[in-house]
């Protein structure tokens, strides 16, 4: 039994524009005479657009039209209608995320890639999800170390770290090919913010209007590098330069990285270095920048390794690497209704999973509170939870009485018990709920899906004679 | 033909040929399953006198599954040499015994009538064999034949690198079949079960095995035990391997079961030649199994010996490179215990030797059997003595993936050591080169053990 | 001859002298031979994943070795002292045929089945060594068990769920209590009704199909100890039939196999076969016929 689905990936960049449609395989791995094990087992690309400059209106303003406009011209190039897409995500990166009309642009797409394409950003996860395009994850499993990835585009370096194919920590910078803008003559017509703060600290001369110098720039682009170099913990620099050019925060320090990938434009011009005379060919800094990272990182160059991808790598990930498939085992009432998108998901400390149904259900109650409207009621959440390896019978009954105590509001409202839970319990877990629930309740139990507190979970419609659900774990959605 | 025979004044009297060879059977399990085994002791020896005095003509006559009926009694029947027949016809099976065991009979002589021996006469001489017998008839054998490489001589033992995986991984299987190559096994063939017997990934084994074999010049055979469709589908599709491999049984029923027509090894043979990447011109492998015909019900109410030596008669039709009998795979219900595997094994060994098949041995058992390791180290050393020309070779004696127990790389080069046998001549030499054995041929070498030199 | 009296007497004694000198032999025994350790720092041979078993010295490439070990359960890695394996290779194998052999030739322990209440039925076999021999005599019951079969539901339930020791008691011990409730639980879930499990010492699968006739369930579930590899005894398989009948063919089974810690968890597997006879008591059918 195989099941094909169409995932549709688009980023628009600070700079560019892209598109990719791929198709992946859906099959039941395990023997005839094995309970099921449903995997993703091949993913193929089977259409990427050309990169497109991401049109703008102004500095601040991406051109609705036009990016509407590339969209559709793709699919139709591609030979797909919006309906033939079952899933995959639209991603604006970087600077153009924080713009006004971002919404709006997200809201057009959503319409147009099919049903279940999530809109997102967020730093941490474009981070994530170059990281995932770019293979850096897939190498971090492969190879058995800590793996990082930095994204480096127009305005902002996302680094996500890999452990064991999870990603285990996040930063981002404003370091970019773009943080500076040229016209044709070389003239300055654009300095970002914290940017410009770095080159005041430093008295490095370059202010909008004026014309550039390539030994200013340089050191600017040196500084930038070692801000990278320095949050990878392959050497620490300046830390109140790391503090300036910060976007939310830094890495956090957890795990010694063995392997370092570059991805986006500017990581691919330090693999590729540009081979023309010109500085500035793109009437920006990438080319420059790129140059500065490869002399800042010369002395760690055994632990730089090029990626799968380098420019595609966002456009990939978003398009092969956000979905994913609950567990083959879980349990859902077949009359909810799917697809439920961004379910806020809460979540308490492992601990709590041992405690008993009353102090679980106490320490649950200010967390469902928050998403109680005074006017509205009870908002729709889902519950997350550890779970027990190969548990016991009275493990699994257990667990059903710490949701029945603890998910009430949810349980007496109209919304479905909605359950994701990490280990692979979620068919008895779900079977044990209807029955303690007198089959009365609609139920959602999904297991082998890790989420946290925080996160928002999308659930799809049922694949694969409905054995199974496909999911999207978003840390932070676009708000 | 006297179908009776005395024995401390009784008489005992059988029905017919096919009693006579079952009831003469040392104790077998799946005899008694099939309800066919003598009743006492003392049957089975009454048996064995009766067996004795009957003709190379009286079996000959009386195959136990009717050539009408059976492809493979046709093959048998059909294929002897009726001259070498005609002379040896009226000996009976003591005297037969007795010519094969005669210091003065060298193993060419014994070949020779062996031509005239129809398989059920085979099995009827085993009979009358006790286990030195068996060993003194096997060791006159020595059978060679070439592939890439030639085995049989009695100097040297071989063992098939057989690195499973429960999922066919490729890394999994990596490490596994580099270390079988450190501790020099591999040098009769490198080849594995897969679990996914599907055309494509068939053809990725055979394909990246062959590669392997031509990047570090190993010299040996590579070999994917899919079914035999499925081989030659892939070889027709381009991929490389240098033995096509298939599992037979002694009895056209059996052989159904198993999917195969003797037209389709035919026409493997003939691919083999035309397109594998071996010179030959041996290129076939079979494995076979006392008690296989049984649990297919297709045994045509005979004894498990009888059977499986027809499986060899049936494979001599084409020259087979090697042909190895899975001797306690199949269970306590066909083969109860040590002791009878071990009889099995040395009864197969001389057999296939007797038709002139080159004969290995999986020395194996399963959980559920009354047998050890120890047993089974006792068994590869038996049947390497009688002249086996090569064992399986898996980590630890411990097969991941079909769940049993053979013989480890651990107990192969040390069954090598106890008994003076180097591997097979070029082997030798490559494995000398890597560093995995000295220059006595049997000391194993400093890289012995690390995989990680093939890398 | 020293009477049985005499014996105790003596036994006593030389035991009271021991205990007497016990703690004076503690203080010093400790440099010579009998150290003192508590059974927490023993090392356990089996406590150790196969795949973290490496003892290559000076290996070529030791860091991707490892990795590779780390995709395989195969017994890599190990070493060697001359042709032979090193001592805790041979004996972790000799420990783990060992629990395979007594999963197989233990006899399933009658405590079991009392403590929980548990009726005990048997096959045709009178012993493990029938059972081993004579497919044919496991595959039926005995007719007394037949006889307490036909009293034993009031009235036919719609399923029956049985277990029986197979090849490996030690898998039905292992994941009875987690299965059992699993199975009964999905089976609620689905508003499905079925009768109260027993055990059958010496079954083979096909003793179903006989359970079937006499109970006249709709469908059997059979949970049966898989010969045990040296990995695990303890795996377990389920086999699933509609309406059953005796002498029928294998193909109308539907199979559920390798339920245990490390394939599925049997809480997982039990909820699943919930699910099968949900699928089965609609569709009207099993094994090959039955698409899942």
């Amino acid at each position: 039994m195989k099941e094909k689905i169409l995932s549709a990936g688009i980023d628009i960049g600070t700079s560019t524009t892209q598109v990719i449609f791929s198709r992946f395989t859906i099959e039941n791995t395990s023997g005839e005479y094995m309970v099921p094990r449903i995997e993703i087992t091949n993913k193929e690309v089977v259409y990427e657009s050309k990169i497109y400059t991401t049109p703008l209106i102004d500095e601040r303003t991406i051109d609705e039209d036009a990016v509407h406009n590339i969209i559709v011209s793709e699919y139709a190039a591609a030979g797909l209608r919006a309906e033939d897409i079952d899933t995959g995500a639209v991603i604006i990166t970087g600077e153009t995320a924080r713009k006004e009309n971002a919404r709006t642009v997200l809201n057009f797409m959503s319409g147009m890639a099919g049903d279940f394409v999530v809109a997102t950003a967020g730093n941490d996860l474009e981070g994530v999800i170059a990281g995932r395009g770019a293979g850096t994850s897939a190498m971090s499993i492969k190879q058995h170390v800590v793996t990082a990835n930095c994204d480096i585009g127009g305005g902002t370096s996302n680094i996500a770290v890999f452990k064991e194919n999870r990603p285990v920590d996040t930063g981002c910078f404003d370091i970019g090919g773009r943080l500076i803008k040229l016209d044709s003559t070389g003239k300055i017509l654009y300095i970002s913010d914290h940017l410009g703060k770095l080159c005041a600290k430093h008295n490095i001369n370059l202010k909008v209007g004026n014309k550039i110098e390539y030994k200013e720039i340089y050191k600017a682009c040196v500084l930038m590098a070692q801000v990278l170099a320095t949050t990878l913990g392959f050497k620490t620099f300046d830390m109140d330069d790391l503090a300036i050019m910060t976007t939310d925060h830094p890495l956090h320090d957890l795990e010694e990285i063995k392997f370092v990938t570059f991805s986006g434009g500017v990581g691919n011009l330090i693999y590729h270095p540009y081979e023309g005379k010109d500085d500035f060919p793109y009437n920006d800094i990438g080319v420059v920048l790129a140059r500065a990272i490869n002399e800042v990182f010369a002395p760690f160059m055994d632990k730089v390794v090029e990626p799968a991808e380098t420019i595609r790598a966002t456009v990939i990930g978003a398009g092969t690497q956000t979905m994913e498939l609950s567990g083959s085992t879980i349990a859902f009432s077949q009359n909810t209704k799917l697809p439920i998108k961004t379910i806020p998901v809460i979540k308490l400390a492992e601990e709590a999973e041992q405690f008993s149904p009353s102090d679980f259900a106490k320490h649950l109650e200010p967390m469902l509170e928050w998403y109680n409207d005074p006017d509205e009621g009870q908002e729709l959440v889902a519950l997350s939870l550890k779970g027990a390896n190969c548990p016991l019978f009275k493990e699994i009954e257990r667990y059903a009485d710490l949701i029945i105590a603890g998910m009430q509001p949810i349980i007496k409202s109209q919304h479905p018990l909605i359950v994701v839970i990490e280990e692979d319990m979620g068919k008895s877990l779900g079977q044990n709920l209807m029955v303690k629930l007198n089959r009365s309740k609609d139920i959602i139990c999904i297991d082998s899906v890790r989420t946290n507190q925080g996160d928002y979970i999308d659930i799809g419609e049922p694949l694969m004679h409905g054995r199974i659900l496909p999911v999207v774990v978003k840390t932070l959605v676009f708000n | 033909m006297i179908l009776k025979a005395k024995l401390f004044g009784q008489v005992y009297e059988f029905k017919d040929v096919k009693d006579v060879l079952a009831k003469a059977n040392e104790l077998k399990s799946g005899d008694q399953l099939a309800g066919i085994a003598a009743e006492t002791m003392q049957e089975r020896i009454a048996a064995k006198q009766c067996l004795a005095n009957l003709t190379i003509k009286d079996i000959y006559e009386n195959p136990v599954a009717p050539y009408e009926e059976d492809s493979v009694t046709r093959i048998i029947q059909d294929g002897i040499n009726f001259t070498i027949y005609e002379e040896i016809k009226n000996w009976t099976i003591a005297k037969l015994r007795e010519f094969i065991l005669d210091d003065h009979v060298t193993g060419d002589q014994i070949r020779h009538i062996s031509a005239g021996l129809s398989s059920e006469v085979v099995a009827a001489v085993t009979k009358l064999m006790s286990s030195l017998d068996l060993m003194i008839g096997a060791r006159k054998l020595p059978i060679y034949r070439t592939c890439v490489t030639t085995c049989g001589a009695p100097d040297r033992l071989s063992f098939r690198l057989q690195p499973n995986h429960t999922t066919d991984d490729v890394d999994g299987m990596k490490v596994s079949y580099c270390e079988g190559f450190s501790y020099c096994t591999g040098d009769a063939l490198f080849g594995m079960n897969p679990v996914d017997d599907s055309l494509g990934a068939v053809e990725r084994t055979m394909n990246s095995y062959q590669e392997f074999v031509e990047r570090w010049e190993i010299p040996t055979q590579s070999c994917c035990l899919c079914h035999v469709t499925t081989a030659m589908e892939c070889i027709k599709n381009g991929a490389r391997e240098a033995l096509c491999f298939q599992s037979i049984a002694g009895s056209q029923i059996a052989n159904e079961a198993f999917g195969i027509t003797p037209e389709m090894l035919d026409e493997a043979e003939d691919l083999m030649h035309h397109y594998g990447v071996a010179d030959g011109p041996d290129v076939l492998y079979f494995e076979t199994g006392e008690g296989a015909e049984l649990s297919s019900d297709g045994h045509w109410g005979a004894d498990e010996l009888t059977m499986e030596a027809r499986c060899y008669g049936f494979a001599k039709r084409y020259h087979p490179f090697l042909n190895d009998s899975v001797v306690g795979f199949i269970g306590p219900e066909y083969l109860y215990d040590a002791k009878q595997v071990a009889r099995a094994g040395m009864e197969d060994m001389f057999m296939g030797k007797l038709s002139n098949i080159s004969m290995g041995c999986d020395a194996c058992y399963t959980n559920h059997m009354k047998c050890d390791q120890n047993d089974n180290e006792n068994l590869q050393i038996l049947l390497a003595a009688e002249g086996c020309n090569f064992f399986m070779g898996v980590p630890c004696a411990d097969d991941c993936m079909l769940m049993y127990q053979s013989t480890g790389y651990h107990d192969n080069h040390a069954t090598r050591q106890a008994l003076g046998k180097k591997p097979l001549a070029e082997f030798e030499k490559w494995a000398q080169k890597m560093g995995f054995l000295e220059e006595d041929g049997l000391t194993l070498g400093p890289n012995a053990g690390d995989a990680s030199v093939l890398f | 001859m020293v009477s049985d009296d005499k014996l105790k007497e003596i036994i006593a004694q030389v035991v009271g002298e021991m205990m007497k000198e016990a703690p004076a032999a503690k203080a010093t025994t400790k440099a010579c031979c009998c150290e003192n350790v508590s059974d927490d720092d023993l090392e356990d041979l089996t406590a150790y994943e196969l795949n973290e078993w490496y003892q290559v010295p000076n290996a070529k490439d030791e860091a991707e070795y490892r990795r590779l070990k780390m995709v395989t359960p195969a017994r890599l890695g190990v070493w060697h002292c001359g042709p032979r394996e090193m001592t805790n290779t041979m004996l972790r194998f000799r420990a783990d045929h060992a629990a395979a052999q007594d999963a197989v030739f233990n006899e399933f322990p009658k405590a079991f089945l009392e403590e929980r209440g548990i009726l005990e039925l048997q096959s045709r076999c009178d012993s493990k060594d029938t059972y081993l021999t004579r497919p044919d005599l496991g595959r039926r019951l005995c007719e007394e068990s037949a006889n307490t079969l036909k009293g034993f539901y009031k009235k036919a339930p719609q399923v029956v769920v049985f277990a029986t020791d197979g090849l490996s008691g030690t898998a039905i011990e292992a994941n009875y209590d987690i299965v059992i409730p699993a199975i009964m639980n999905g089976l609620k879930a689905h508003g499905i009704e079925a009768g109260e499990p027993f055990f059958v010492r010496y079954g083979r699968v096909a003793c179903q199909d006989e359970v079937s006739e006499i109970t006249g369930c709709d469908v059997c579930v059979c949970l049966v100890g898989e010969r045990p590899g040296l990995a695990t005894a303890k795996s377990m398989s389920a086999y699933i039939t509609y309406k059953g009948t005796i002498g029928m063919s294998e193909a109308r089974r539907t199979v559920v196999s390798n339920i245990h810690n490390a394939g599925t968890p049997a809480a997982e597997a039990g909820a699943h076969i919930a699910d099968i006879v949900d699928i089965m008591l609609k569709e009207k059918a099993s094994g090959t016929d039955l698409k899942l």
